[in-house]
């Protein structure tokens, strides 16, 4: 793992006013991302993904949503940029893929205008080279027909070539960092390997780095080399891919992974969702935000908020886990 | 594109015999005898009956509403009885001059209304977005012709700054005089829909501005300004334009009242001349036009409705 962060946030957290008092969407969140790596952040819906992302590229309402916390980019620290420089930021240096690809494209404009929109106003391009550009790029997403795409409105393609487009136009502009949020949910299972395919050789093949969200540890897995689990705004666990699923520590890591659907009729049996639901983030549950659901609770867990503490010092990269419960535990 | 518009051309037809009908049968409903009008009180009963039956006044209902969209298509609305002219020419010299007022008012209200709406949808909730409130309850609260006379009275009548009544000055024309007499009419009959088309701007404007694209071209690096013309307008324009069409209609009525309170020689004015003196064919003329221009102004509207919604436009 190289130890020169690309993109270096750390304790990041949005506050929103809420009906009482303020809440928090997102709360002492740190990950990083070296040049060319690919982090998953995987927990339920709900949990503050969208809004992490949201609050690293400066997207979320202002001035309702306040957010605290550094986002180091290329040197700078985007939470304290002007204004002007956090654009220049936005779309070639981090690039974003959101989850419902209907929505996200302009229905008014055809894909061609909005591609190219950015490369002939920002990058200097003439229209023409720009939209030649954008034939190239929506091939190398495997559009078919792409040229003649230009000149479709989104309604007129199926959701898996929408979400194709958005992928071409998030990598358009070279970014060096690449958000993909829930790329693949609101598609049929065949389109979401094709798209997570699409998603894993564009990282390889273009040298980005990989910010990959899903409510799916299945949909990380094969593609990411690191994993942050979040549940109600925190991250609960944090290791390499391997390690994640070799051995999760935190309660709910093993939750979601005895959740996932296996091909093995064995594990199968056992499959079962986690019981009960994530909490309302306005009125989150007093200490570990975990313990109502927790198969592992005990009396200090509505206590005190677990820290997210590194473990086994002895051969995993970089492992943290948020329950002091389990770091009892003889591994 | 194209065949919605040839159908939607189509459709107006029945709506314009329906309301050639309503005018006719207005004519029909209006209490006072037609003949004794022209005549003047001094004829007599024998002179009236003989008016009558050369007007078709004797005729069925049915045979004088064919002879009536008979005499329409040739271009003959009957004769003004306080002009002593025909309906047509009284109307034919007046129309360019509300066209022009009206005209004027609704393009003023439109591009106004859609800026100041827009601005203040930039920033919800702060002093300009509720000034714009304020602002809309004000002009949307006052009569216009209330305001018209506030108008009179402070610029014309107090600083002396613009002229009140008419559309030129004794012995003036030009542009700049006519100009300046538009100024205070136009204000007075744009307030009220700008202040409405202001207000669903700013609704339209923060419906679309929290769409899911809106945020895809900002996190391409698109700034505020362009993501709100190319990318937010476009998308919030069509429920606008029918608001504006809705005003364009209102404001062509509301031209009767603002006509008459600055004296400004349109069809408004004549109209409201024609009721104060019972002259029926003026006032079913008058009545036609003013329903004419709201069924093509409504043709208008969707026309360009389609023309902002890909999914008609293509096909
Ligand atoms: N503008 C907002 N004001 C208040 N709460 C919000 C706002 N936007 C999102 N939230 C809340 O933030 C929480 C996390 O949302 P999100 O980050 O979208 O979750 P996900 O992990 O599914 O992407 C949700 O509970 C949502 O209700
Ligand atoms: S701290 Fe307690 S409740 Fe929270 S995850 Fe650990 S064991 Fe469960
Ligand atoms: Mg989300």
């Amino acid at each position: 793992m190289s130890s020169q962060a690309l993109l270096d946030v750390e304790r990041l957290s949005v506050a929103y006013p809420g009906r009482d008092r303020p809440f928090r969407t997102v709360d002492d969140v740190s990950f990083r991302v070296a040049p060319g790596e690919a982090l998953g952040i995987v927990g339920e819906s709900g949990c503050g993904k969208s809004q992490t992302m949201l609050a690293v590229l400066r997207l979320l309402p202002s001035p309702v949503a306040d957010i605290s916390g550094a986002i180091r980019f290329g040197g700078d620290d985007l939470a304290g940029i002007p204004a002007k420089r956090m654009r220049a930021v936005r779309g070639s240096g981090i690039g974003l893929v959101s989850q419902d690809a209907l929505s996200a494209l302009n229905p008014a404009m055809t894909i061609g205008a909005q591609m190219a929109e950015p490369l002939v106003r920002y990058d200097g391009m003439r229209r023409r080279a720009a939209l030649e550009r954008c034939a190239e790029l929506l091939d190398l997403v495997g559009l078919p027909g792409a040229r003649q795409r230009l000149g479709s409105y989104p309604h007129e393609l199926s959701g898996g070539m929408r979400q194709r487009v958005l992928i071409a136009m998030a990598i358009s502009r070279n970014p060096k960092v690449l958000i993909a949020d829930e790329p693949t949910t609101a598609l049929d299972v065949t389109i979401q390997a094709q798209v997570l395919g699409l998603i894993d050789r564009l990282r390889r093949e273009l040298g980005m780095a990989l910010i990959l969200i899903s409510h799916d540890l299945g949909v990380v897995a094969g593609i990411t080399d690191r994993i942050a689990v979040m549940y109600a705004g925190r991250i609960v666990e944090t290791a390499s891919t391997t390690d994640l699923f070799d051995r999760p520590r935190h309660p709910y890591t093993r939750a979601l992974l005895a959740s996932m659907p296996r091909m093995d009729e064995e594990l199968r049996e056992r499959l079962r969702p986690i019981p009960g639901l994530p909490p309302d983030l306005e009125q989150p549950p007093p200490g570990c935000a975990y313990h109502p659901r927790c198969l592992l609770a005990r009396a200090g867990c509505e206590q005190s908020m677990p820290q997210l503490v590194r473990i086994g010092a002895g051969g995993a990269p970089d492992h943290r886990v948020r329950c002091p419960v389990v770091l009892e535990e003889t591994p | 594109m194209l065949t919605f518009t040839v159908r939607r051309a189509l459709q107006m037809i029945p709506v314009a015999f329906g309301v050639t009908l309503a005018t006719f049968l207005l004519g029909q409903i209006i209490p006072g005898d037609q003949a004794a009008a022209l005549l003047g009180p001094s004829s007599s009963e024998q002179e009236r009956q003989a008016l009558r039956e050369e007007m078709g006044l004797n005729e069925p209902v049915l045979t004088q509403y064919v002879t009536y969209l008979g005499n329409l298509f040739t271009g003959d609305l009957g004769r003004s009885l306080s002009f002593g002219r025909p309906v047509m020419s009284v109307l034919a010299e007046r129309i360019a001059n509300t066209v022009l007022l009206s005209g004027t008012a609704i393009v003023v209200a439109a591009l106004l209304g859609v800026a100041i709406g827009t601005w203040a949808a930039m920033k919800p909730g702060s002093v300009r977005d509720r000034g714009l409130t304020v602002g809309v309850l004000f002009f949307n609260s006052i009569p216009s012709f209330w305001f018209g006379l506030v108008l009179i009275m402070t610029f014309s009548l107090g600083l002396r700054l613009l002229p009140a009544t008419g559309m030129t000055s004794i012995g003036g024309g030009g542009v700049v005089d006519v100009v300046a007499h538009m100024v205070l009419p136009v204000i007075t009959l744009a307030a009220w829909s700008l202040a409405v088309i202001a207000r669903m701007t700013r609704s339209a404007v923060l419906e679309v501005i929290g769409n899911d694209y809106v945020r895809t071209a900002r996190s391409r690096g698109v700034g505020e300004m362009r993501v709100v013309v190319r990318h937010v307008l476009p998308n919030a324009l069509p429920s606008v334009v029918t608001v504006i069409g809705l005003q364009a209609g209102f404001l062509l009525s509301g031209a009767v009242l603002t006509e008459t309170v600055f004296s400004w020689p349109g069809i408004g004015l004549a109209l409201y001349q024609a009721i104060s003196t019972r002259d029926i064919p003026l006032i079913q003329g008058g009545i036609l036009l003013i329903a004419i221009g709201f069924v093509l102004i409504n043709f208008l509207v969707d026309t360009l409705q389609a023309y902002f919604n890909p999914k008609i436009k293509l096909a």
